[in-house]
């Protein structure tokens, strides 16, 4: 489904793409890179959660968001991602805080709570890209093995301008950034336990 | 910050957080399709009337016979809960591994997931299995000689599959054999046939509540003695008679100390007397083992504060009560561990740590903070500084899953404080001082087993077995076999007559690992 999603998002930037060449052909062909079919990629098993994504991006809210994996998710009704299990715990043993400092994550039950045992329900996560700047907070809490490092960051095609440079790629500390074809790019998404050797911000 | 301050900045915090969500919740329908099945499993069904009557559950018989092997491994990290095996066969544990590793013996393939480990008692094997097509959770007897069934006990409970369906090891004295299932329901059944002598509903009879990620606790067997926390409303720990279930004492619970995902340990204090001791979310307690009598608690800051705001000034404790710097959060899943001397290791995950007490000989014992060591790194910056003065990094560790082992004075244990929490092994002096950590193998929640100056270490990711010796020195690797068990392969080893029983995620391994 992902790889379909991002297909149709990297179609419709190619169609508003299209669009802009009509108006100014040549100034387009001036500025025509060489590996024009590729794109920005971010490689969530290099990412080491640094932040930067959220403040280094040309864009005022950054085009790299985070995204779950609902494959490696638990659906843990304590997601250590979703409540900041550091603040002052509630009688139902939840959180007092959230770790996601723009309200962007979504809980939701998942079918019919069962009262005889409530701490085993199963929960949805999923991120309000409305909202949500890259940050990796929600990552770095994820990570294996508080979580299952279901949750990592991607850049979204259709709000990325696929800069020259990218300019978290420029920053970015384990170089986690590459350039590639969509279809051809790995999901690379986080498996459980995967070591990230080299990965250290 | 006091305490009205406090809660007035946390009730403006909801009315924000509530007015924000309220916002959020229109515009989420925009949300972008994610990664995966957006189809969560299936939630349970409603609970069946009693999972103790006597019609529940049946015995399937198979073809296997028990093998001829003496020696045991009869609970939860062995005969004396420390994981370390003593029988004479570990002289005869292979010192150097061929190229490949030693041989697999047999394999069980296809099991439910889940991290429940064996006990081996007479020639037999005894673990837990989860069927999902038919929602039976099941205590399987197999033969150490081949992995052969020889029977299998099953009844239909709903689970969720919550990190794996099964956890915990059976207790078994060679007559009966002792489970807790993941919803807290204690069963004993007979070794020879396979049948159930009894059952109790610890929800029902206690008014426990199961565990988020359900029960972890494994029973501990003392002689004819099942020694179980209930966290109950009113009963804290119990002393079962193994083959009937009848109570022979129940320690109260005050502080509402909860159904733990631990196990009780047996402990000596300073003054030598024998306790029982637990850590629960709440710390650390420790029970006279002669009768239940609570002798102490030693609850983290925000625990005490709510069980002394509570207390009843009129009412006299006999136990001690104290804070401690040290309270887990989410899940309390290592046990305690006994240091000797009177002193007690307690660690666990989730960026808490460890600390160590000493229970001395006063009465009631008032235990008394030796160390804490915290549970993540320090900044960058020092770390840094650290790196580059080639010092290894101290006042950290924390471990998440299994409980360290003690050997000759010094631990040994997976730390999950360092290196964005992957699982390293370290080695620590009883003062909590990291004498060598090896970075270069993350273990995730992998688990160890000692015998005779060995170490069989277990890579959570992978099921991959590691001989190490034991060594304050530097970690000094022997040997590798790997099983490429796959993800999630936590559940505790077992061992008897040079035959390593490793558990995976799916599967039930066994290794001949010596003579
Ligand atoms: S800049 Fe690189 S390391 Fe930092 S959050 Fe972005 S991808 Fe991860
Ligand atoms: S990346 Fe940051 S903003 Fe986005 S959901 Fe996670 S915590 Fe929130
Ligand atoms: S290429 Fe430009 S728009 Fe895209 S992520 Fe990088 S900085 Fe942001």
């Amino acid at each position: 489904m992902s790889d379909k999603s991002t297909r149709r998002q990297f179609l419709q930037g190619c169609a508003r793409a299209a669009g802009a060449a009509a108006v100014g052909a040549v100034a387009l062909k001036l500025v025509k890179r060489a590996d024009a079919d590729k794109v920005w990629q971010l490689d969530p098993k290099l990412c080491s959660e640094c932040g930067l994504c959220a403040t280094r991006c040309v864009l005022k809210q950054s085009a790299v968001r985070a995204v779950n994996n609902f494959d490696e998710c638990g659906y843990c009704r304590i997601c250590p991602a979703y409540f900041d299990t550091t603040s002052e715990e509630k009688d139902d043993g939840t959180f007092t805080r959230l770790v996601c400092p723009r309200n962007a994550i979504r809980r939701k039950l998942v079918g019919k709570a069962d009262p005889a045992d409530p701490n085993n329900n199963y929960y949805e996560y999923t991120i309000d890209e409305t909202r949500c700047n890259g940050c990796a907070r929600c990552v770095e809490r994820c990570q294996p093995n508080a979580g299952n490092g279901a949750l990592h960051l991607q850049v979204r095609h259709d709000l990325c301008r696929d800069c020259n440079q990218c300019s978290i790629a420029a920053a970015c500390p384990p170089a986690a950034f590459y350039r590639a074809r969509l279809a051809d790019a790995p999901a690379g998404y986080r498996r459980r336990g995967a070591a990230k050797k080299g990965a250290k911000a | 910050m006091s305490g009205s301050v406090k809660a007035a900045g946390f009730a403006l915090a909801f009315v924000l957080v509530a007015s924000l969500a309220a916002v959020a919740a229109e515009q989420a329908a925009s949300t972008k399709p994610q990664v995966g099945t957006t189809t969560a499993p299936a939630p349970a069904e409603a609970q069946p009337a009693d999972y103790t009557s006597a019609e529940v559950g049946s015995v399937t018989v198979g073809q296997g016979k028990p093998s001829a092997d003496t020696e045991t491994w009869p609970q939860f990290r062995g005969a004396n809960r420390d994981a370390i095996a003593t029988a004479a066969s570990v002289k005869k544990i292979y010192r150097t591994w061929p190229e490949g590793g030693p041989k697999v013996l047999w394999s069980i393939e296809n099991l439910g997931e889940g991290y429940s480990g064996a006990a081996i008692f007479g020639g037999r094997v005894f673990f837990h299995d989860y069927d999902k097509a038919s929602r039976q959770w099941s205590i399987r007897c197999v033969s150490l000689a081949d992995g052969q069934e020889i029977w299998r006990w099953s009844y239909t409970h709903e689970i969720n599959i919550n990190h794996g369906f099964t956890r915990t090891v059976p207790a078994t004295d060679g007559k009966t054999v002792i489970s807790m299932d993941p919803k807290l329901v204690l069963h004993a059944f007979d070794v020879a046939s396979g049948k159930r002598l009894w059952a109790i509903d610890l929800t029902r009879k206690y008014g426990a509540t199961i565990p988020g990620w359900y029960n972890g606790q494994c029973p501990l067997l003392e002689g004819d003695h099942i020694i179980l926390a209930v966290g109950g409303r009113k009963v804290l720990m119990t002393a079962l008679d193994l083959r009937t279930g009848k109570m022979i004492w129940e320690t109260p619970n005050p502080h509402g100390q909860p159904a733990p995902h631990s196990s009780v340990m047996p402990f000596t204090t300073a003054g030598g007397e024998k306790e029982y001791v637990l850590s629960t979310l709440k710390g650390a307690l420790g029970v006279r083992a002669s009768d239940g009598a609570l002798r102490w608690e030693a609850l983290g800051e925000a625990a005490y504060a709510q069980a002394t705001k509570k207390a009843d000034p009129a009412e006299k404790l006999s136990s001690a009560l104290v804070s401690i710097p040290w309270q887990p959060k989410v899940a309390q899943v290592p046990s305690p561990l006994d240091l000797g001397a009177g002193k007690l290791f307690l660690t666990t995950g989730y960026k808490i740590g460890s600390v160590a007490l000493e229970i001395p000989a006063s009465d009631p014992p008032a235990p008394k903070v030796l160390y804490s060591l915290a549970g993540q790194s320090k900044p960058a910056d020092d770390q840094a500084a650290a790196d580059q003065a080639g010092a290894i990094e101290q006042g950290v560790f924390e471990t998440d899953c299994h409980t360290p082992l003690l050997y000759q004075g010094h631990l040994y244990a997976v730390d999950h404080g360092v290196d964005k929490h992957q699982g390293v092994f370290a080695c620590l002096d009883p003062n909590g001082k990291i004498l060598w950590r090896h970075m270069d193998v993350p273990l995730s929640l992998g688990t160890s087993l000692l015998a005779d100056g060995l170490i069989f270490l277990e890579e959570g990711n992978t099921g991959n077995i590691r001989l190490i010796a034991a060594d304050p020195a530097g970690y000094r690797e022997l040997g590798l076999k790997k099983l490429n068990l796959g993800n999630d392969a936590w559940g505790p080893m077992a061992y008897a007559n040079g035959k390593l029983v490793v558990r995976g995620l799916t599967k039930l391994v066994c290794l001949q690992v010596g003579e």
